[in-house]
């Protein structure tokens, strides 16, 4: 059987789950060996226009990004958004909560406008607000065990599921102590599970990248904030770090 | 006879980090146009980061890129600390001395074997030479994890850890963890050398190019900077107190780049491990690094921008040996729990964090109100510093490779390669700040 064609493309972001996947270095060579990666620009010369499987990182900014995604789309029969800036949109679209001439100015000064790559959307966007997209690794970065068993799962043609529980079913498993109880705000009992609880295993709240969990308890989660000394206001600033995209933060 | 008339368009330099586009035209063997464009989307952190709270810009601002991620939050640490005029801890410092040496291992270890290695054996990728050597990319990944692994004891994650905070760490390594990291940096160190080795046997194929230009770094007094050091020039010959740095970057835009552009005393100049090299010989002088520095034939002060290569592993062997002594230090003392150091916000002010990041200088510039919330903010990135040399660079190597012959396809080559060296980051480079 022809190993599949895969390509790796990034728009806005840090790379940084591209690196992650360069970071699988015990399972990077077995990747490698069952899968022909024909554009992976961050990592390879070649840059095959005829592939199976993509990858996208990062965020739709500009109107070129736009026509870019869609040939990339029409070309790919698999579309996966790798990680949160691709899948939600991550913390990009903190800038969603501003106006953008003025974002503009503040970074650019008078030169805000200088040239035809200065060009933006009024509002940043994930991949799927432009494209069919048919999977999604979330997080910011990714867990690269997940994105491996993404690979391994559709190379064997099954569908891939995230995990529907919070972050807390994790923390608990891994037996920590709750952050919570100590005086910390922590986003885990409304965020998507999937990364093991990685940042409350290191004693860091967790921030909510991997997005909403379904069916939040939104109120309950609030009356918590409440309760913990932080106003409508600072709730909405935590919100906003990587729930940018839902509803909840309008 | 070779044609004289050309134009050359590489769109997306491959084997970078985010987006650059080369544009040349030689009209009769003069270069009559010569862009290097950065045509990255600007994500506009400055911008978002106001409002933030204090403990959170360093979380944020490490997303600007994740291959520098823990020198961004090394250095937007220290610009946090300096606004609250926190002084950390000898334990913390030495921690994040260390974070910062496994920093520059892994990243310079990424550009030398994936990025780097390729263009010397004419391969288009590091894939190719699985086949060719396996054994040396082997090497490379075991070093790379090793690397990785230290991030995982030390800061939880390998990109956009969890566990490096304002005014300290939430969690520490054990015991175990620390012997654990010193044991397999001597395991290691078989692979590291067969690295270098591999390296310097195909070193005369880089470019001999030379063109002076001004090379500007940390300066180090005893210990060779790269999380500490004085802000210096090679043309002014001047050390600077940090609250000087714009006065020496100096940015400014170009139509073509969404990267800022930056001057000192000439059109443009030059950051990163060769700048570093070039600026503190006397800390090279012993010790592994020394020793690679001599295989490879590497005096400062070296002129030659494909040498920035080499000098990223002699800076390897540095943070290698320090990286040792650091560690045997900690195991010897054991380590503190210590709490992080909270901010008092009365002395909320403006602070300013330079670190070098393995592409060179790196600067974060924070004020906050007395609320410990951000009210504005300035990143200076290294490949922003860096692109403006990388151009004229370019405008006077292209006529170089005409003379010698060469072929359009052949020039844009070696073209790309030049710009490799530098081991850009475009997409760091976009982030910059308003005057
Ligand atoms: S999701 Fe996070 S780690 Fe991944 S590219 Fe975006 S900013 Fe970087
Ligand atoms: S620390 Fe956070 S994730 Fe863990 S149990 Fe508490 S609230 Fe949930
Ligand atoms: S704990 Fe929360 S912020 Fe951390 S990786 Fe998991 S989802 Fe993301
Ligand atoms: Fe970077």
């Amino acid at each position: 059987m022809a190993k599949p064609k895969v390509a790796f493309f990034d728009f806005s972001c840090c790379e940084g789950c591209q690196l992650m996947v360069l970071n699988c270095e015990p399972e990077l060579l077995d990747i490698v060996g069952a899968i022909d990666i024909v554009n992976f620009r961050e990592a390879i010369s070649d840059r095959g226009e005829d592939y199976d499987i993509a990858f996208i990182e990062g965020s739709i900014i500009t109107p070129h990004d736009v026509e870019r995604i869609k040939k990339i789309r029409a070309q790919a029969k698999v579309l996966v958004a790798l990680g949160a800036c691709a899948h939600t949109g991550g913390l990009n679209k903190l800038r969603n909560f501003q106006d953008t001439e003025e974002a503009k100015q503040t970074v650019y000064g008078k030169d805000a406008n200088a040239g035809p790559f200065f060009e933006v959307l009024s509002k940043v966007l994930s991949i799927g607000e432009v494209v069919k997209v048919d999977l999604a690794i979330p997080g910011c970065p990714i867990n690269r065990f997940e994105f491996i068993s993404v690979v391994k799962q559709v190379l064997a043609g099954v569908t891939p599921t995230l995990p529907n529980y919070p972050v807390c079913v994790e923390c608990k498993y891994n037996e920590n102590e709750c952050l919570m109880s100590k005086g910390a705000i922590c986003l885990g009992p409304i965020t998507l599970a999937g990364c093991d609880s990685r940042c409350t295993n290191s004693q860091w709240p967790c921030t909510g990248c991997r997005g909403l969990v379904q069916n939040p308890h939104l109120e309950a989660d609030q009356i918590t904030l409440i309760k913990a000394g932080l106003t409508v206001q600072d709730i909405l600033r935590r919100y906003r770090l990587f729930y940018g995209y839902s509803e909840v933060v309008k | 006879m070779a044609t004289k008339t050309f134009e050359i368009r590489e769109n997306y330099v491959t084997r970078v980090e985010g987006h650059a586009n080369i544009w040349v035209q030689v009209t009769d063997g003069k270069v009559t146009g010569c862009k290097l464009e950065v045509p990255e989307s600007p994500r506009m952190f400055e911008s978002f980061v106001r409002g933030r709270e204090w403990w959170e810009l360093h979380w944020i601002t490490a997303r600007i890129c994740g291959i520098c991620n823990h020198a961004h939050q090394l250095t937007s640490l220290r610009a946090t600390e300096d606004a609250f005029k926190i002084k950390i801890s000898d334990q913390t410092y030495a921690l994040r001395v260390l974070v910062d040496d496994a920093e520059q291992l892994e990243s310079h270890i990424l550009h030398t074997a994936y990025l780097v290695a390729p263009d010397l054996f004419k391969a288009k990728s590091v894939i190719p030479l699985v086949a060719v050597a396996p054994e040396v990319i082997k090497a490379a990944l075991r070093l790379k994890r090793m690397a990785n692994d230290m991030f995982l004891y030390l800061t939880g994650f390998e990109v956009h850890c969890m566990r490096m905070c304002v005014g300290g760490f939430t969690m520490f390594p054990t015991k175990d963890e620390l012997k654990k990291m010193r044991q397999t940096l001597d395991d290691r160190m078989p692979d590291f050398q067969l690295l270098a080795e591999t390296v310097l046997s195909v070193a005369g194929k880089l470019p001999a190019f030379n063109r002076e230009t001004e090379y500007i770094s940390l300066k180090g007094d005893k210990e060779f900077p790269f999380y500490d050091g004085k802000l210096y020039s090679s043309d002014t010959k001047k050390a600077y107190d940090n609250s000087e740095y714009e006065g020496v970057v100096n940015e400014f835009v170009v139509p073509w780049s969404t990267a800022k552009r930056a001057k000192n005393k000439r059109s443009s100049f030059a950051v990163g491990a060769l700048s570093r090299c070039n600026n503190n010989p006397d800390l090279l002088k012993t010790g592994l690094a020394a020793e690679v520095a001599k295989k490879f034939g590497y005096k400062a002060v070296a002129t030659n921008p494909f040498l920035n290569s080499v000098c990223q592993l002699v800076e390897t062997a540095l943070c290698w040996e320090r990286a040792k002594k650091i560690l045997d230090k900690l195991i010897a003392d054991g380590i503190e729990k210590e709490p992080p150091l909270k901010p008092n916000f009365k002395n909320a002010g403006r602070g300013i964090g330079i670190t070098e990041a393995p592409r060179g200088l790196l600067i974060h510039d924070y004020t906050y109100d007395k609320n410990g919330k951000c009210v504005k903010a300035n990143c200076v990135i290294p490949t922003n510093l860096n692109t403006g040399n990388m151009e004229d660079d370019l405008k006077a190597l292209v006529p170089e490779l005409v003379d010698q012959g060469k072929s359009p396809e052949d020039i844009k080559f070696v073209l790309e390669m030049l710009v490799r060296a530098y081991d850009p980051c475009f997409s760091c480079s976009v982030h910059l700040i308003e005057k």
